[in-house]
């Protein structure tokens, strides 16, 4: 990672990326890769995947970058949103999303104590694990069904075997939580 | 669909978990409702946040260079043709204008006249002057949208202050109030016991036998059944008893009474207390939880 990159902000530099800096875009690519591959890997499960979709993420962040409006939300955001997005679109295509609750929550639980365990080099990534190993078993299982697997909420009722509604409490509830724990926190980092 | 429902599908639509008709109405509605934009974007940024929970991983290096190859055969969008006319001839250069006036190069190529070539240049910069103006104007108008979503939710903790201080400032006013009685050299303190309607029970009245301010403070009352409340009685002549405030039990059956002793009543010797409609009454209808004698 370059210093003098980290130092512009991420909107400036898809702003620059907008009229055409490719600097700017390998500056934003340095600065997320790793974040935004450990995500993509987390969703497909697969290398070969997981970097065919972040050449595709970067691309259509080329294409797109006039697209980012500051006012809407952070460039980070904006990032990870695209970069779930095309990953979720990838898994759908590939009709690998077979896991269950089960595993999304042993899953979760596995994270968790990774984190606690490996004192993970990642203040952030850190963080976020903490938020969500407070939330009870369900809540967190939900959410993580939904982010990383794209399961909606009507999938996750199908899948737990659970009342529609109780899936929306849990989510809704889980959410709050971890909005109310993190958001201090992600204004600083994002 | 209710508003309480919308705020309880927004956490599912940042986690892109809404069926698809929900979406579509949220959606809609995302776009007319500022607060509900704010509070919308607000959980996105949670949720990206969620990104952090997997494992940072490093890609291979060619990923990178793969990618930069790629973007040089992908064009963003197209970059606009500003043609420019120097002495009847046309140069084309490559200028980053606004998209909506892009196509404008092919429009002015044959050997224009003077008139027509003002006329362009006139169109040129009324459609840069109008493409300017409507950027402005919806960047204002999300400005504002975004600072109306603020203001309303700073209007909310404002409110909730306000109404913490109010709270804050009644206790504060009444323990200055009882700290004060109890500093007036006519104070006097009468304990009340409970009767068999309540063994447990037992209170402390201080009163100011001059200006005839009360505290009640009781514990061990039962709590009073709907519609019904606890009323003190101040009794000078046994077969008279003066009423005075009602007031409910809270937690294990304690409870406060401030009140003020009628001046004809400050010679009262006796203080009781009887379970009597939420109202209060004019003379007891039930025996005494509590009473004391001076």
């Amino acid at each position: 990672m370059q210093p003098e990159t980290v130092q512009i902000p991420d909107a400036d530099l898809l702003r620059a990326v907008a009229q055409g800096d490719e600097e700017s875009l390998a500056a934003i690519y340095d600065r997320y890769r790793t974040i935004l591959f450990g995500l993509l890997f987390r969703i497909l499960g697969n290398r070969a995947e997981a970097e065919d979709v972040l050449q595709e993420v970067f691309v259509q962040v080329w294409q797109r970058a006039r697209d980012f409006d500051e006012n809407r939300g952070k460039a980070f955001t904006w990032l990870v949103t695209l970069a779930r997005s095309r990953a979720i679109d990838r898994l759908r295509s590939l009709g690998s999303r077979s896991r269950t609750i089960e595993a999304a929550t042993k899953e979760s639980a596995d994270a968790v104590g990774d984190a606690v365990e490996d004192a993970i080099n990642n203040e952030r990534g850190e963080v976020v694990r903490e938020a969500l190993k407070e939330l009870p078993e369900e809540q967190r299982a939900a959410l993580l069904m939904a982010y990383f697997d794209g399961f909606s909420q009507s999938e996750i009722a199908e899948r737990t075997n659970t009342p529609l509604g109780t899936v929306k409490t849990r989510m809704r509830t889980g959410m709050t939580k971890l909005r109310e724990v993190l958001a201090p926190r992600v204004r600083d980092w994002l | 669909m209710a508003e309480k429902d919308y705020k309880e599908i927004l956490a599912a639509h940042a986690l892109d978990a809404l069926d698809e008709n929900e979406r579509r109405e949220i959606d809609a509605l995302l776009t007319e409702d500022a607060q509900l934009r704010a509070d919308f974007d607000g959980l996105r940024e949670t949720a990206a946040a969620l990104s952090f929970a997997a494992e940072p991983l490093e890609p291979s290096a060619d990923v990178r260079s793969r990618i930069f190859e790629k973007i040089k055969q992908t064009p963003q969008t197209e970059k606009p043709k500003f043609t420019v006319i120097e002495g009847g001839k046309n140069k084309s250069t490559e200028k980053a204008v606004p998209a909506v006036v892009a196509e404008f190069g092919g429009m002015v190529t044959p050997r224009p006249s003077f008139w027509s070539r003002a006329a362009g240049v006139v169109a040129v910069a009324a459609s840069i002057a109008v493409v300017i103006l409507a950027y402005s104007l919806i960047n204002t108008t999300r400005q504002n949208a975004r600072a109306q979503g603020e203001i309303a939710g700073l209007n909310q903790k404002l409110s909730e202050a306000e109404q913490n201080l109010n709270k804050t400032s009644g206790e504060l006013a009444q323990i200055r109030a009882e700290r004060e009685l109890l500093a007036s050299p006519q104070t006097i303190v009468a304990a009340l016991g409970g009767t068999e309607n309540s063994p447990q029970a037992r209170a402390r009245l201080v009163f100011d036998k001059q200006t005839g301010k009360a505290f009640l403070y009781v514990e061990g009352l039962p709590d009073a059944p709907d519609g019904k409340a606890y009323q003190i009685w101040w009794i000078s002549d046994p077969t008279k008893p003066a009423p005075g405030g009602t007031f409910k039990t809270h937690d294990n059956g304690k409870g406060e009474l401030r009140d003020q002793i009628p001046s004809k009543d400050l010679n009262a010797g006796v203080f009781a207390v009887t379970l009597e409609p939420e109202g209060g009454s004019d003379a007891p209808t039930s025996k005494p939880y509590l009473i004391s004698k001076l």
